[in-house]
């Protein structure tokens, strides 16, 4: 163990020491394009629902991906449109571009770094609504989460279309999550900014954004390490 | 009467030819068989039992530098066919280790050669041979049948052989027996023998040479006769007794070269109630002055001693006979002396001895020793008897004690229908002596463990009693009920001190057959012993333990250059060790066990026998000193472990254990290891001679199970006892809780602050591949996937804090942040994988199906089929 005693040491060290705690939580960029070029064998993905294949192609490739689901027709049905996918050999994006050929009613694309699979039509535009300002500080997602119900426009956004935020905590493990915690400072940015923002904080990959309910009338915002 | 007797001289070129089987230029060999395949199975049934491990280093297996290579060996008898007779029957015996092709020759009385087919003989097999079946297919008519040579490849009496000649005069049978060719012998030969009224003694002479010789024969009576013999010829001599019932003798000067006549003899009454065999004595080879014959039944018996003078000076005889439980069991009987003049033949008086037959109950069977007052060879007899019930004659043979190969035999035994066998082994000594032996059948062996014989005691071996009692030797055998015919061998055991002091002979009896023969065989020289420890101690023998060690023994009958074995027997041993590191209890038998006391070595001895060292030189045995034969292995004693504790550690973990035992130097740094892949000591220390501490580091990817700890102190290993390493395999679901409402409000223990649902808990405790909880901190990782879900549920990844019982709590639950809490018809389900992380390896130990409903959880667990869970 080092004991530091000394404030001179203590000043000299503590820009040291935040600038390695910044470097540990964030990624170590790639570019969008090198991470959609990444090879990939064996991929295959039988009868699951898009959230699974996105999800496990995320943490598999470490590939930061956001979901925007479309909102069940049937009211609180959990009969989801399942697909297969199998690439023997190829890369993210050719496992992207075969989902969207699995599911036409979505389509990808990046977003500041950020691949988004979000529907062809009907977009929910919740997630496009402006936030002025976002800031959160040494928090994990379910932090993160109930500051964005709480940040206005967002807030405000739910009422009009008369949503409600409502995201399953499913509990397992010892109970603490032991989630990443983090900063974020954002400035006119949305909740697709905000969510696309998170997943470049080290130990989250994916994201989605999904309705249900009788009326579809809740959002279920997860973010996933 | 004079009478000259010439057979024909006609012999051509062609025969001559064909006589080339008699080249035997070769005196001596040792024919000591050795044991064959079959042999071999019996030794692996003995291996069941006690599979000897280790050659004696005093082991004389290989002592026979003087032994003659393998040649061209033949066995003779004069005479094969007589027109009293109807038919004859060979018995082939082998000694031999191998298959034998043996060459039969057939000669007719004037010395025509007729070579037959050869036969093959397998190892240790007695095979009755039909004499007509033996003859070449074009011979089989002719009735002018001499003698028959059996030839062969091998060493001298490595194949022997028994001739009978059946039904004579419509009687019993008469035995004849072979003689070595390359043997020696003298010019002389001589036989006396009772006769009854109205029978004749036939005399036959066979020229066993390819040179003419000649004999003449001087009766009793005064009558001579001059044979002249063809090369190969045989003469035949009818004596005529007319008067009454009485003794008869002829003694035989070969004119010839000596040794070239071998003779044979028959007696036959007219009517056939009375026939046996003429034995005839080469005086001149005889060793010492007195006579001996054992198994001499008297029990409903007429019996005939007859005793001849062959010197030129009066000799006085001393008959005794003794019971079979030897001169200790009962006064022997002993007969007045008999004054016998120069060449004087005479019946002894038997009454004697019937009237203490008819007093005494141990009297039915005896031996017999005739004292002699004269020099070897000046005093030869025989002995009849007739079953009174049965009418069946019996041949005892009365003798010199012989050559040291009297102390073996190897006797056809058979008891097929009526056949009886028995073989009797007189122990003629005033000293006690031991022999041994095995009886063999097609294909097994049955053992005859050494047996002590008193002072002119005599074992009686029935063979069917043997079959039919079944009852187990030393080493565990019974003999088979399935065979009924073999082969006994018998030899002596233990230091003769260079004396004969055993004689043995077989008698094999069937009335319906009317066969009874004398078999006296024996095997070239007695066999050499050897010991071997079985079990052979272990190298090391760990103090306040034990070792139990046993003394086997085998007998080699080493011909020089192939051994026939007997054994292993189970002997006993004086047991020694030179060192005390330990103690031996008893100290005396067959087995001893050994107890460590201290760590140490030393040698463990057994001393098994004295020997009697036998040598041969391709002829003749010879006594030539002693040996011990003793057994003895290095016996090393180490430290002990009894036990270990903590027995068993985790994959990853440091274990300190305590190692308890014996034998622990305080003095000395101790060698602790540990077998198998990713475990290490260190830190080892004595804290006393019980007890050491140690260290062990178990790498995360040791190899799971078993590994042997073991302690070394002074260079010697203790035991090993058993290191178990645990490697996370399963779950045992220790406590499972009910579910607990909330209804906003934190969830304690979690960092929920809000849940508005219900959260119940369970407790898992890790289990090792035996079921076993590994008790060690770690971290279990749970990965969710969630299969169906109508709430947007997702797959999770968590850990949870193994504690130091290797128990973990697992939360499981449905909340939502904000009201309402789970509804009716709201679910998720997923499946639930549990793996236990130690360094950088996994181990999948859970698989659960959790269906999560909107107010309880079902856990269901699908690790032997995660795909139920859908």
């Amino acid at each position: 163990m080092i004991t530091i005693n000394s404030w001179r040491h203590a000043n000299l060290l503590a820009p040291l020491a935040l600038l390695c705690l910044l470097a540990s939580l964030c990624f170590t960029q790639q570019s969008t394009d090198e991470l959609l070029k990444q090879t990939i064998s064996g991929f295959e993905s039988r009868d699951e629902p898009i959230d699974q294949i996105l999800g496990r192609l995320s943490k598999s490739y470490n590939v930061p991906i956001g979901l925007e689901k479309i909102a069940p027709k049937a009211a609180a049905s959990s009969e989801e449109r399942r697909i297969s996918v199998k690439i023997e050999k190829g890369t993210v994006q050719d496992v992207l571009d075969a989902v969207i050929r699995a599911d036409p009613r979505y389509q990808w694309k990046e977003v500041a770094g950020v691949i988004n699979v979000l529907p062809r039509k009907a977009r929910n535009p919740i997630l496009e609504i402006p936030v002025r300002s976002f800031q959160i500080s040494n928090a994990n997602w379910m932090d993160v989460r109930q500051a964005i119900q709480m940040t206005a426009e967002i807030k405000g956004g739910f009422e009009r279309m008369g949503l409600k935020e409502r995201s399953a905590i499913t509990v397992v493990g010892s109970g603490n999550n032991n989630l990443p915690k983090f900063s974020l400072d954002l400035r006119d940015t949305t909740l697709r900014g905000i969510l696309n923002e998170i997943l470049k904080v080290k130990g989250y990959s994916f994201w989605v954004f999904s309705r249900y309910g009788n009326r579809n009338q809740y959002v279920s915002i997860q973010a996933i390490v | 009467m004079r009478k000259i007797l010439r057979f024909s001289q006609l012999l051509g070129n062609i025969r001559q030819s064909i006589v080339v089987i008699l080249l035997f230029s070769f005196i001596g060999y040792t024919v000591l068989p050795t044991r064959s395949s079959a042999d071999t199975t019996n030794n692996s049934d003995q291996a069941d039992n006690a599979p000897p491990q280790k050659q004696n280093k005093n082991a004389r297996k290989n002592d026979c530098p003087s032994c003659s290579p393998p040649g061209d060996q033949l066995i003779y008898i004069p005479l094969t066919d007589l027109p009293e007779a109807q038919g004859g029957e060979l018995v082939f015996n082998s000694r031999s280790p191998k298959e034998m092709e043996v060459t039969p020759v057939f000669y007719k009385l004037d010395g025509t050669v007729v070579k037959g087919d050869p036969v093959l003989i397998q190892s240790a097999e007695i095979r009755y041979v039909d004499f007509k079946k033996l003859l070449p297919a074009g011979h089989r008519g002719e009735r002018d049948w001499g003698g028959l040579a059996l030839t062969y490849h091998g060493v001298a009496r490595e194949m022997w052989a028994q001739y009978r000649l059946l039904r004579v005069n419509g009687g019993g049978n008469v035995d004849e027996f072979f003689t070595v060719k390359s043997e020696q012998r003298s010019d002389v030969q001589e036989a006396a023998w009772w006769m009854p009224k109205k029978s004749t003694a036939i005399i036959a002479l066979g020229n066993i040479t390819d040179l003419p010789t000649s004999a003449t024969l001087s009766f009793g009576d005064g009558d001579t006769q001059t044979v002249s013999l063809a090369p190969n010829g045989t003469g035949i001599i009818r004596h005529q007794h007319t008067g009454q019932e009485g003794v008869e003798s002829v003694k035989i000067n070969i004119t010839g070269m000596p040794g070239s006549i071998i003779t044979t003899g028959v007696i036959t009454s007219k009517d056939g109630s009375f026939n046996s065999v003429i034995r005839f004595y080469d005086t001149k080879g005889t060793k010492q002055p007195h006579l001996f014959a054992n198994g001499f039944r008297l029990a409903d018996r007429k019996a005939h001693m007859v005793l001849k003078n062959t010197s030129d000076s009066p000799i006085t005889a001393q008959p005794k006979f003794i019971a079979s439980g030897g001169v200790a069991s009962g006064l022997p009987v002993s007969l007045p002396d008999v004054n016998l003049g120069p060449g004087e033949t005479t019946e002894v008086d038997l009454t004697l001895l019937s009237e203490a037959v008819r007093r005494r109950g141990d009297l039915d069977m005896v031996s017999v020793q005739v004292h002699n007052s004269g020099g070897p060879g000046t005093l030869i007899g025989s002995l009849y008897s007739t079953n009174n019930l049965t009418g069946i004659n019996y041949d005892t043979p009365l003798r010199d004690s012989g050559p040291v190969r009297t102390m073996t035999g190897s006797y056809p035994w058979k008891v097929t229908k009526d056949f009886t066998t028995i073989v009797y082994i007189t122990n003629i000594t005033d000293e006690e002596a031991e022999f041994l032996g095995e009886i063999n059948y097609s294909g097994g062996h049955f053992l005859l463990d050494a047996r002590k014989l008193a002072p002119g005691e005599t074992a009686v071996l029935d063979l069917r009693e043997i079959r039919e009692k079944q009852e187990e030797n030393k080493e565990g055998q019974k003999m088979s009920k399935d065979f009924s015919q073999g082969q006994l061998k018998w030899a002596v055991r233990g230091d003769t001190k260079g004396k004969i002091v055993l004689i043995g002979r077989a008698e094999m009896v069937s009335r319906s057959q009317n066969i009874s023969t004398s078999y006296s065989c024996n095997d070239p020289c007695p066999p050499s012993y050897s010991g071997d420890l079985n079990p052979f101690p272990p190298p090391v023998v760990f103090v306040n333990n034990t070792a139990t060690v046993a003394a086997w023994e085998t007998a080699y009958y080493n011909n020089g250059y192939n051994y026939y074995t007997m054994g292993p027997y189970a002997v006993g041993a004086s047991w020694t060790l030179d060192n005390a590191v330990g103690t031996l209890d008893p100290d005396g038998g067959h087995t001893t066990t050994l107890t460590g006391t201290s760590v140490g070595g030393a040698t463990l001895d057994g001393f098994i026998a004295t020997q009697s060292d036998y040598r041969w030189d391709g002829r003749d045995c010879y006594y030539s000193g002693t040996y011990d034969e003793r057994v003895d292995a290095p016996v090393a004693v180490g430290p002990h472990i009894n036990s270990i504790s903590p027995s068993r550690g985790p994959v990853g973990g440091t274990v300190h254990i305590l190692i308890f035992g014996y034998g622990f130097d305080p003095n000395s740094t101790p060698t602790v290891s540990i077998s198998g892949y990713g475990v290490s000591v260190s830190d080892a220390f004595v804290l006393t001679d019980g007890s050491i501490t140690a260290t062990l580091f178990i790498t995360p990817d040791a190899s799971a199970g078993n590994h042997l700890v073991t302690v070394t102190s002074h260079g010697i290993d203790s035991n090993s006892v058993n290191f178990f390493v645990q490697v996370p395999t399963s779950l045992e679901t220790t406590i499972e809780g009910s579910p607990q409402t909330y209804n906003g409000g934190p969830v304690p223990g979690t960092n929920i602050q809000v849940c508005y649902g219900y959260v119940k808990i369970l407790t898992y405790t890790v289990l090792d591949q035996s079921t076993n909880p590994i008790r060690a901190t770690g971290t279990a990782m749970e990965n969710v996937q969630v299969l169906r879900t109508n709430i947007g549920s997702q797959n999770l990844q968590v850990t949870a804090p193994v504690d130091s019982n290797g128990q973990f709590s697992d939360y499981v639950g449905l909340c939502f942040p904000s009201p309402p809490p789970p509804q009716p018809g709201e679910f998720t389900v997923a499946r639930q994988t549990i793996n236990i992380l130690i360094g950088n390896l996994t181990y999948t130990v859970r698989t659960n199906c959790l269906n999560q409903q909107y107010n309880n959880t079902t856990i269901t667990n699908v690790t032997s089929n995660p795909a139920l869970c859908q």
